[in-house]
């Protein structure tokens, strides 16, 4: 870490191999899909390259390469919203719609758990995904997810129960004691 | 209900996945089958998040590949600078040291103008002074254009001399004659006395390296005129400014009578009387 931000080229390039993997689950599982999570991991390799001098090792190098990924994946769900937008193919006289990007509608696939995971992660408003993944994709506590999402530990705390018990519930798991509350975490309609 | 409210079940369950329970809040969990069937289930659900299949080594190539051109993008734009400067790249706490090092020598410095300044006013505001900080530097032109009337010269010491070094620190105010009156006024501002006999008005000529200082100062006026313009009993009166022509005012000590020569060629401008 410290050759890398002194410049070590070679330090650097293990640092990058070393964190990717993670990152990339990160970025997967807050998207939802592979090429959004490939173009969300690419984006935050190079912000982690462009901010490498300012880490301050205040965090580890993880909870810290883990917010970045978080940014820019949570960008990447933005451009892809502005993608989902029909766009026009004007041939003159017949203008017709389609979809930019197809799985940016309803992609719902339900072939195979991954898929299913997919879809239930879906369900959930950022608020409750995030502090899930972070969690349980990038092993942060509670005080680093509390760090990156700028949140108080209490709440992260309650968000990831109730995330994780709509994801429970979604897969068909019998977690017991379902969350009936009015604030059920899901996406808002 | 907010997110901080007392801890549901999930929380518990939750919490105890997470070993964010202390022993004495676990053993209750521990033994609740319900929130244990919970606590199996979030299990799961981790196992399940944490699966992600890894991603397509082009792909993970393609993504460090960008993030190293971004480095070498930085590297690069760091390096575009002067060679020279390239060349002599040091640490900032070698820069810093080194300024510090070199700090109290410009303060030094400055200190010695400040005072080397503070000398030529000092010397500028005392005329006898002059002569020998103006004896140290070659003679400036005479040829002035005529202003006030101001005759340094006139208040001169008497035997310093200098009398050509002091017409050059008083060349700008070479007083303009235009006719033997003038003239004639102009040497009878002048105290006798106080003006250096011709022979040490050549002494100091030959001051100035032994050469004649019109030939050391080509196409300048020469301060004093060649020792071979005067006779043994001329005094040089000052330089003075005859129509324009840049000149000068000799006595004949012996008769008392006042001529102009041309400072350039000793050519009589304003005959004596």
């Amino acid at each position: 870490m410290t050759a890398a931000q002194g410049g070590d080229r070679g330090a650097l390039d293990q640092l990058l191999r070393r964190h990717y993997d993670r990152v990339h689950a990160v970025c997967r599982r807050i998207t939802g899909h592979e090429a959004d999570a490939a173009d969300a991991t690419q984006d935050a390799m190079i912000a982690i390259v462009r901010n490498l001098a300012r880490f301050d090792g205040r965090s580890s190098f993880g909870t810290w390469a883990y917010r970045i990924a978080t940014n820019s994946s949570l960008d990447e769900l933005r451009r892809r919203k502005r993608r989902a937008v029909v766009s026009t193919t004007d041939d003159g006289e017949h203008p017709h719609l389609e979809l930019v990007d197809p799985a940016g509608g309803s992609r719902i696939e339900a072939i195979g758990d991954h898929l299913a995971l997919d879809v239930a992660l879906r369900s959930l408003s950022d608020e409750y995904r995030l502090p899930v993944v972070l969690r349980d994709v990038a092993d942060l506590d509670y005080a680093e997810i509390a760090a990156v999402l700028d949140l108080p530990p209490g709440t992260v705390r309650s968000r990831i129960a109730r995330g994780r018990a709509a994801l429970a519930k979604a897969l068909s798991t019998q977690p017991g004691n379902q969350p009936t509350d009015p604030e059920r975490p899901s996406r808002a309609p | 209900m907010n997110d901080d409210e007392l801890p549901t079940r999930a929380e518990v369950a939750s919490a105890y996945l997470d070993g964010e329970l202390d022993a004495a809040e676990r053993a209750p969990v521990s033994a609740d089958a319900e929130t244990m069937a919970m606590v199996e289930a979030f299990s799961q659900v981790r196992s399940a998040l944490g699966s992600v299949e890894p991603a397509d080594d082009d792909v993970k190539a393609s993504a460090i590949s960008a993030a190293l051109a971004q480095f070498d993008a930085v590297q690069l734009a760091a390096t575009r600078i002067p060679a020279h400067v390239a060349a002599t790249v040091t640490s900032l706490h070698t820069r810093r040291t080194r300024a510090y090092r070199v700090l109290p020598g410009l303060a030094a410095a400055a200190v010695i103008l400040v005072v080397a300044i503070a000398a030529l006013n000092a010397t500028k505001g005392s005329d006898s002074k002059t002569s020998s900080v103006a004896a140290t530097r070659p003679p400036a032109a005479v040829d002035a254009p005529a202003g006030s009337p101001v005759l340094k010269a006139a208040t001169a010491p008497a035997g310093t001399a200098a009398s050509g070094a002091l017409a050059t620190e008083s060349a700008p105010l070479a007083p303009a004659i235009n006719n033997a009156n003038d003239l004639a006024r102009y040497a009878a501002s002048l105290a006798r006395d106080t003006v250096a006999p011709a022979a040490t008005s050549a002494a100091a000529a030959g001051a100035y390296g032994g050469a004649s200082p019109a030939a050391s100062t080509p196409g300048a006026a020469p301060a004093v005129p060649p020792a071979t313009c005067l006779s043994a009993t001329d005094a040089v009166l000052g330089p003075i400014s005859v129509l324009g022509t840049p000149a000068f005012a000799i006595r004949d000590t012996a008769t008392g009578a006042v001529r102009a020569i041309a400072a350039s060629n000793c050519q009589v401008l304003i005959p004596a009387p």
